[in-house]
């Protein structure tokens, strides 16, 4: 049995009249030791994913279809006091910009303390030296208020929190987002740690696939609520598919190669708000035929991973076209 | 502007800008003294020329905000001169002040807080015009000029929509087009991609670099990315805690930095490729990163792997290797070495 179980997971908001169906059949599964990162742009739903995994929704949000499954218990049908009792021990949370969630007037021990207290531990100071210590923290730290810590070190505090309890599921939303270089190259190192050390299954989800690359062994790439293309991160980013894919990977800059020229995916995400008769990418895809118009591809397996693209069989052709900024370049 | 293209429109002169200390964080590590004051800018120099784009790099406190501050003229340097087409700013009349200020403008990080959500896009865009007090009839003109500049057309499309109508990717157009209506001469771009998707930076980026070109503006883009450099900047200024650690062309110090510390932030950018495992950094560069500390020393040394007596003793002063100006006591020493090895 896999850690976590995600089947068919449909949400949707209501905000004034409108309904927005924020992720629609998303489905995966993550097993024990296993990082699977989830990569995408504003509003491609990474992050309503991850809240809707640890039950965090908002109140205009409703699950409309699908379960999340957490080692046996169904997680999408839990009452509060089971969730309770869920969080931190089976499942934790490092948000964006976490550095901002600690409590600005207790002492870190403290907020070490009161996360014991809520799951009937009350002795937890030598525990907490030690995952100081495991995030390069020197123990001493604990007596501090959270302003008298830097942004990277109040994120290596988080990081250390979520471990309290060795949870098997671990969801890092963007952990290094903001950071400067050097401490994200800490917090990433510390990353790679805890996921070989702990075993845990982790979710990291950002919009950074350098960050991706180097903490995950799997990846799905997410657009317009869906889950476009899933597979190995070697798979996906050396011989990515599907042509949301190819286009991140073209528009991301890499250090090796700083002059390389950067491609820019025309036009904007879609709006999520009306019914879907057609491949959403179709607008800005420089490949889009008639049927990407008028049919939603489904996910489907291809050379050894999954892609939703009428023209995944192209996608050797469409990968040397992708590469060139010209195949983007659409006049106004 | 004919003859004065050997000008540059800006020009740093030993710029210092000190801000008192209330001594904070630095109390609390046993032994140590904090300094009264913070070192924000210290004696910093370099000339801008119109056309080309510096690219300013350093961490949270590195001064490279203060710097922006100075060159708008929001802060006025302790010591030192900032010169605008030649002239000392501190002896600006107060409409010359007004003027300098139509100049110089500023794009910022983040599109969605910078444009106000009741303003239309005209009403953005046209406040720089109001202020600087150009006709109305004149007005709209130059407001929808500025919009398909940015590459928003046709410009009067979206003159009465709102920010929360448009992309994250046009609003930072309607902010660049906010910028550049009056015309002016210098631009400073405050991590203008960094909350953008990733699949429009490229876009954004162009632009900037086509603005720059074509209306012969200079830009100053600031950015805790070293990857993006490369797409835009044609100089490069490393700052570490208020000092130039290295300054000079895009290109050979991207393939070859010299200081130490741009070795190590280049090194530490992750890269998008699953295979390339990366080095773990040294363990000094972690542990030092919080203490300030005084004393005539080099400001990396306590967190440089190369560092020796004459490092903790005394601040390097900054010598050319090439078209490269690096502030290290030990960079030919280094280089050397290197040379060897390989």
């Amino acid at each position: 049995m896999s850690l976590l179980d995600v089947r068919d997971l449909t949400v949707s908001y209501r905000s004034g009249g409108t309904s927005v169906q924020a992720l629609s059949q998303v489905s995966f599964s993550l097993e024990r030791g296993e990082a699977l990162g989830v990569v995408g742009e504003s509003g491609c739903g990474k992050s309503t994913l991850a809240k809707a995994i640890l039950a965090l929704l908002p109140r205009n949000a409703r699950i409309a279809n699908g379960a999340v499954v957490l080692d046996g218990t169904e997680l999408s049908k839990a009452s509060a006091e089971e969730l309770r009792q869920l969080r931190w021990t089976a499942m934790a949370y490092v948000t964006q910009s976490a550095m901002d969630s600690l409590n600005p007037v207790a002492r870190i021990l403290d907020q070490f303390a009161q996360t014991g207290r809520a799951h009937g531990e009350k002795d937890i100071r030598s525990r907490a030296e030690a995952l100081m210590r495991d995030v390069g923290l020197d123990a001493r730290w604990l007596k501090s208020f959270p302003h008298e810590l830097s942004g990277g070190m109040r994120q290596r505090v988080i990081i250390a929190l979520s471990l309290l309890f060795e949870p098997p599921l671990l969801i890092a939303d963007e952990p290094t987002t903001g950071l400067d270089v050097i401490v994200q190259r800490q917090v990433l190192d510390l990353l790679r740690r805890v996921r070989a050390d702990y075993g845990a299954g982790v979710i990291f989800i950002s919009h950074d696939i350098a960050v991706i690359a180097e903490l995950c062994s799997s990846v799905a790439v997410m657009y317009g609520g869906r889950i476009v293309e899933k597979g190995s991160i070697i798979d996906v980013l050396e011989q990515p598919q599907h042509p949301y894919t190819m286009g991140l990977k073209q528009a991301f800059p890499d250090m090796r190669d700083a002059r390389r020229a950067l491609i820019n995916i025309p036009g904007s995400p879609p709006a999520l708000d009306r019914p879907v008769e057609s491949c959403l990418f179709a607008p800005r895809c420089p490949f889009a035929q008639d049927v990407c118009r008028t049919q939603p591809p489904p996910l489907r397996e291809v050379a050894g991973h999954e892609v939703a693209c009428h023209f995944a069989e192209k996608a050797p052709e469409f990968r040397s076209r992708a590469a060139d900024p010209i195949t983007w370049a659409r006049p106004e | 502007m004919s003859g004065a293209s050997e000008m540059p429109v800006i020009e740093f002169a030993k710029v210092c800008k000190f801000f008192r200390s209330h001594r904070g964080m630095a109390e609390l590590i046993p032994g140590s003294k904090a300094p009264d004051h913070i070192r924000a800018l210290d004696d910093i120099s370099f000339r801008l020329e119109r056309g080309r784009v510096l690219g300013l790099v350093g961490e949270s406190g590195s001064g490279k905000s203060t710097l922006a501050n100075v060159l708008v003229g929001l802060e006025a340097p302790t010591s030192g001169k900032m010169l605008f087409q030649g002239r000392d700013l501190a002896t600006f009349s107060s409409a010359e002040k007004r003027a300098f200020h139509g100049q110089v403008q500023m794009v910022f990080q983040d599109p969605y807080a910078s444009l106000n959500p009741r303003f239309t896009i005209r009403q953005t865009i046209e406040e720089p015009l109001i202020i600087q007090r150009y006709p109305r009839q004149e007005r709209t003109r130059l407001v929808i000029e500025a919009l398909e500049r940015s590459e928003l057309r046709p410009g009067a499309a979206f003159l009465d929509r709102y920010p929360h109508e448009l992309s994250g990717g046009q609003r930072q157009r309607v902010a660049i087009a906010r910028a550049i209506v009056l015309g002016p001469s210098v631009l400073v771009a405050d991590e203008p991609v960094s909350m953008l998707d990733v699949s429009v930076r490229a876009g954004i980026l162009r632009l900037l670099r086509s603005l720059i070109d074509g209306l012969g503006m200079a830009l100053v883009f600031i950015t805790h990315d070293l990857s993006l450099i490369g797409q835009i900047c044609d100089e490069l200024m490393i700052l570490y805690r208020g000092k130039v650690a290295e300054f000079g062309p895009v290109e050979p110090i991207l393939d070859h930095p010299l200081h130490p510390y741009t070795q190590q932030l280049m090194a530490a950018v992750p890269v998008p490729d699953p295979r390339v495992r990366p080095a773990e950094l040294p363990a000094q560069l972690m542990n030092a990163a919080g203490i300030a500390g005084e004393g005539p020393r080099c400001n990396f040394a306590p967190r440089c792997i190369h560092a020796v007596d004459v490092c903790r003793n005394s601040i390097p002063a900054p010598r050319r290797i090439g078209e490269i100006e690096v502030a290290c006591h030990r960079v030919e020493q280094l280089e050397a070495a290197m040379t060897k090895e390989n």
